[in-house]
């Protein structure tokens, strides 16, 4: 993948919209200080990765003369099918947005991220922070940043220089290789723990059947039974007992201990039934007998009596009222008489109070002693009828003493015939409950029955029927005894074949657990193994980087005695360390620690090959071009000479870019790496900068077609 | 005291042009012994530039006569190419001799080598060059990079495992099919049973 073209919009010192032409091998760009080289460099990692971590704060991308108050950045890349990939981030201040156009598919957020990962750098996707991943591997490997030219080597700690290298050289892969390992070996132990679990299910019914059989082992030892000809003759005996018309199975069927159960359980209910009917018929009989002594009284003679005793007492209650109407009448004159003999013995205490000589009325004599005597017999008298019966009174009380006579009569005869009535009653109740049992026995009644000798056969058929049912019940269960033995007998057979099968199983089960036991194990020591192996694989990779560190180092050859340089690793406490060193071998010295020996121009030309090395060891890049942002500064002419020289050939495996702040140096990059046959060499010249952004002039070097000069 | 091996000039001068040839330069066959003053030397050319290598018997003739070969170079380029031609900057002079550089000039050596007053210079002694690969080790800033691609990221990266991990006891077999289950997507820990059983031999 490279790099076509940018735009760029209110992107650091970008604050106008511009566009680049980038579509060439080489793309130099020069340009003084402060006049938006590197902010076309960081254009580009911006839009693949979001983030310039040399910047820090998000918003420090943001033009301050951006007349939109946005930033945007888009560039265009072509892949080696000639497809057109673009790439287009904008930030308004506090949010991204991300959209790509991946020749002719238009594709946004959330998507978006996920599939520029996948198309640029699939490694950041097996990585915990994707953006953090590919930011590393392009400013590792891409884009040598200006500032930060030596960080690999001076800034970064061993531990940080293996991490990044790792990425680069596609570890993660390992790693996630080691990950679906150990999520792959958890599953299958969860899968083993299934199988231990069947296992032990199959040896559990292992033991439960053994236990089974050593039963039934313990009680056979009676000789083998045939119930064959006892079982149909048990059969028409339970049918004639009653039990409901059942399909006879065969004595050796698997239904028959079933269906012989059944019927024992009908029997028993039939027998308790007929139980139940014996029982009904003996109470019945046994009150009949009770009944036969007893005498029924005759309810007319009884009613009788009764209608005479209350006519009697009719004719006294009526005589008695006449009786009393009489003395009534009686008594009236009497009080009249009485009333009569009070005055006049008033009167004649008054008058022998007032017994004179003379009447006082008249004045005349009289005779005194006949007249008291008159007047004291009239006192007397009087007393006399206080005290005297009157005959009608007698006469009444005499006929209330026979009406009370008669009313006790009356009311003996009374609860004579309400006892004879209530003894005809209950009689009348037990008949129809006598019948009702009898009905319930299913004994029909002709005139004339005997009904105790009824029932009396009745109790003694019911009895018999229920003798006969307990024995058809015993021999049922005889029946079925044999049958469980024989039954016994067929499962001890079948027994032995199951456990022969489970047998099997258990082996073949012991056996897999065994051998799925050794391959966990063997997992584990490979997931072991994967653990180490990320140290051994960028160990390896290290050696294929090393020998073109070493290419390159030679090729711009630095310093006249440390001439030789090699990636040191090592693996401490299971993590990998990295360092670089320069050694003097004709005499033997070196150094972890180049900056100790190297001058800066030295450094700077160790820090290139460095990350030239990574850019052109690893194919598998996000995008295939090398970005060195004025990596000149400080080098002595035969470094700077060398790393041109190394530049032009660089550009033959990378798209390049290149910038400086001197156009010294500028005019010798457009020499050295001027176009020849069918390159391209764009030259791209801030001349100036103001607050809408750079002044830009790009041009296009003509290619030299034919680049040899001495005759062949 | 051991006798070190040292290359002859014409080692040194073969392997030069085997060298530069094998890498895309084009050896420049023109009769400059006169020009030259000596007859160890080579032209060659590609499409950036103009190369001479000079072999000099020893580092006396070396620091000596290198000026001399570099006008020559100089003189020779002027010859071929303008005033405004790009190539007309492109001389690289290789300085070798299989002598090594005596004790008091090594200095010297250092000034030839950053002497890039007029053609980049590439110096070479018996004390750099003690083997043939080591002539390949001076034109290094003139060759083309040979770059061995460690991998393409993921795939290649797993292929190496099976030889790692078998320097830790691991059977090979075992762990290729655990990689080729996973770069498969198929049941990685079944696909290694399933091979382990086959080769329990092998694998136990």
């Amino acid at each position: 993948m490279k790099i076509k073209s940018i735009e760029l919009t209110g992107f650091r010192g970008f604050a106008q919209y511009q566009f680049f032409d980038l579509d060439a091998d080489a793309v130099i760009v020069v340009g003084a200080n402060g006049r938006g080289k590197t902010s076309l460099f960081d254009g580009i990692l911006w839009a693949l990765t979001g983030k310039i971590p040399r910047i820090g704060k998000e918003d420090a991308i943001l033009s301050k003369y951006s007349e939109s108050g946005e930033a945007h950045v888009s560039i265009t890349m072509r892949a080696p099918n000639n497809e057109l990939y673009t790439v287009s981030r904008s930030f308004d201040g506090e949010n991204q947005q991300l959209r790509l156009d991946f020749n002719g598919e238009v594709i946004n957020e959330p998507v978006a991220t996920i599939k520029l990962f996948q198309t640029i750098w699939p490694e950041a996707l097996l990585t915990k922070n994707g953006t953090l991943s590919l930011t590393t591997a392009i400013t590792r490997s891409v884009y040598l940043q200006q500032d930060l030219v030596r960080q690999f080597i001076e800034a970064d700690t061993d531990k940080e220089r293996f991490e990044s290298v790792s990425e680069l050289v596609g570890v993660g892969r390992v790693n996630e290789l080691q990950l679906a390992l150990e999520r792959a070996r958890n599953a299958w132990s969860r899968s083993t723990t299934s199988v231990q679990n069947n296992l032990e299910q199959a040896r559990s019914r292992l033991y439960r059947l053994q236990d089974q059989l050593n039963k039934l082992a313990s009680s056979m030892g009676e000789s083998e039974v045939n119930v064959g000809l006892i079982w149909a003759e048990w059969w028409r005996g339970s049918l004639d007992l009653g039990i409901g018309a059942e399909q006879v199975p065969s004595p050796s069927s698997s239904e028959a201990p079933f269906k012989i159960n059944e019927v024992i359980k009908q029997l028993e209910a039939i027998r308790r039934s007929t139980e139940r009917r014996r029982d009904i018929a003996e109470d019945l009989l046994s009150e009949i007998k009770d009944r036969l002594s007893m005498v029924i009284p005759d309810e007319k003679a009884f009613q009788e009596a009764f209608d005479k005793a209350d006519k009697e007492l009719s004719a006294v209650r009526q005589e008695l009222a006449e009786a009393e109407s009489q003395a009534a009448e009686e008594r009236q004159r009497q009080v009249e008489l009485r009333e009569s003999h009070e005055e006049l013995r008033t009167i004649a205490e008054l008058a022998l109070r007032h017994l004179g000589p003379e009447c006082p009325v008249c004045g005349q004599e009289y005779d005194r002693d006949s007249t008291r005597q008159r007047l004291e017999k009239l006192t007397g008298t009087a007393a006399e009828d206080k005290t005297k019966q009157l005959p009608g009174h007698q006469r009444v009380m005499a006929l209330a003493s026979v009406m009370k006579d008669c009313e006790k009569a009356r009311s003996d005869a009374d609860v004579e015939l309400q006892k004879v009535k209530d003894i005809a009653k209950e009689n009348r109740r037990w008949l129809e409950t006598r019948d009702r049992r009898l009905r319930e026995l299913e004994v029909e009644l002709e005139p004339n029955t005997n009904i105790t000798k009824v029932l009396s056969d009745l109790v003694q058929s019911l009895a018999k029927k229920t003798t006969d049912i307990s024995l058809q019940q015993e021999k049922g269960e005889e029946i079925a005894l044999m049958l469980a033995r024989a039954s016994e007998i067929a499962r001890r057979v079948e027994i032995d074949n199951e456990i022969k099968t489970v047998e099997d199983d258990v082996n073949n089960l012991e056996k897999k657990l065994k051998e799925r036991h050794l391959t966990s194990n063997l997992v584990t020591r490979i997931i072991d193994g994967l653990r180490d192996a990320s140290y051994f694989v960028v160990d390896e990779q290290l050696g294929h980087i090393g020998a073109l560190l070493q290419w390159i180092y030679s090729t711009i050859d630095p310093h006249p005695s440390f001439r030789t340089v090699r990636f040191l690793s090592d693996f401490y406490r299971g993590r990998g360390l990295l360092d670089t060193e320069i050694k003097d071998s004709s005499r033997n010295i070196f150094s972890n620690s180049p900056q100790a020996i190297l001058s800066s121009s030295q450094m700077n030309a160790l820090a290139v090959s460095v990350f030239l090395a990574f850019n052109l060891s690893v194919k598998s890049l996000p995008i295939q071009a090398a970005m060195l942002d004025d990596p000149l500064q400080s080098l002595d002419d035969v470094n700077l000479l060398g790393i041109i020289d190394l530049l032009r050939r660089v550009r033959e495996k990378r798209q390049l870019f290149v910038s400086t702040h001197d156009s010294r140096f500028g005019q010798l990059l457009e020499r050295k790496l001027r176009p020849v046959r069918d390159q391209r060499t764009v030259i791209i010249e801030f001349t100036g900068w103001d607050q809408e952004g750079p002044s830009v002039d790009t041009k296009e070097r003509e290619p030299d077609r034919e680049p040899m000069r001495i005759p062949a | 005291m051991e006798k070190e091996f040292t290359l002859t000039v014409t080692e040194l001068l073969a392997n030069a042009t085997k060298t530069l040839e094998t890498h895309g330069y084009r050896r420049v066959n023109l009769d400059i012994t006169e020009n030259w003053q000596t007859s160890n030397v080579r032209l060659f050319e590609d499409d950036y530039g103009i190369v001479a290598v000079v072999v000099y018997d020893t580092w006396g003739d070396l620091s000596s006569n290198w000026a001399d070969a570099q006008a020559s170079l100089v003189e020779l380029v002027s010859k071929y190419t303008t005033r405004y031609d790009p190539k007309s900057w492109e001389g690289y002079l290789v300085l070798l001799t299989p002598s090594p550089v005596a004790r008091q000039d090594g200095l010297k050596l250092t000034e030839i080598r950053y002497d890039i007053s007029r053609v980049r210079k590439l110096v070479a002694t018996g004390d750099d060059i003690k083997a043939l690969d080591d002539v390949r080790q001076v034109l290094l800033p003139l060759l083309p990079l040979q770059v061995e691609t460690i991998n393409e990221v993921g795939e290649s990266v797993l292929n190496m495992l099976p030889k790692l991990l078998s320097n830790r006891g691991l059977p090979t077999k075992a762990v290729e099919t655990v990689i080729n289950a996973f770069l498969e997507q198929k049941p990685i820990v079944e696909n290694l049973h399933k091979y382990r059983m086959e080769n329990e031999d092998k694998v136990d």
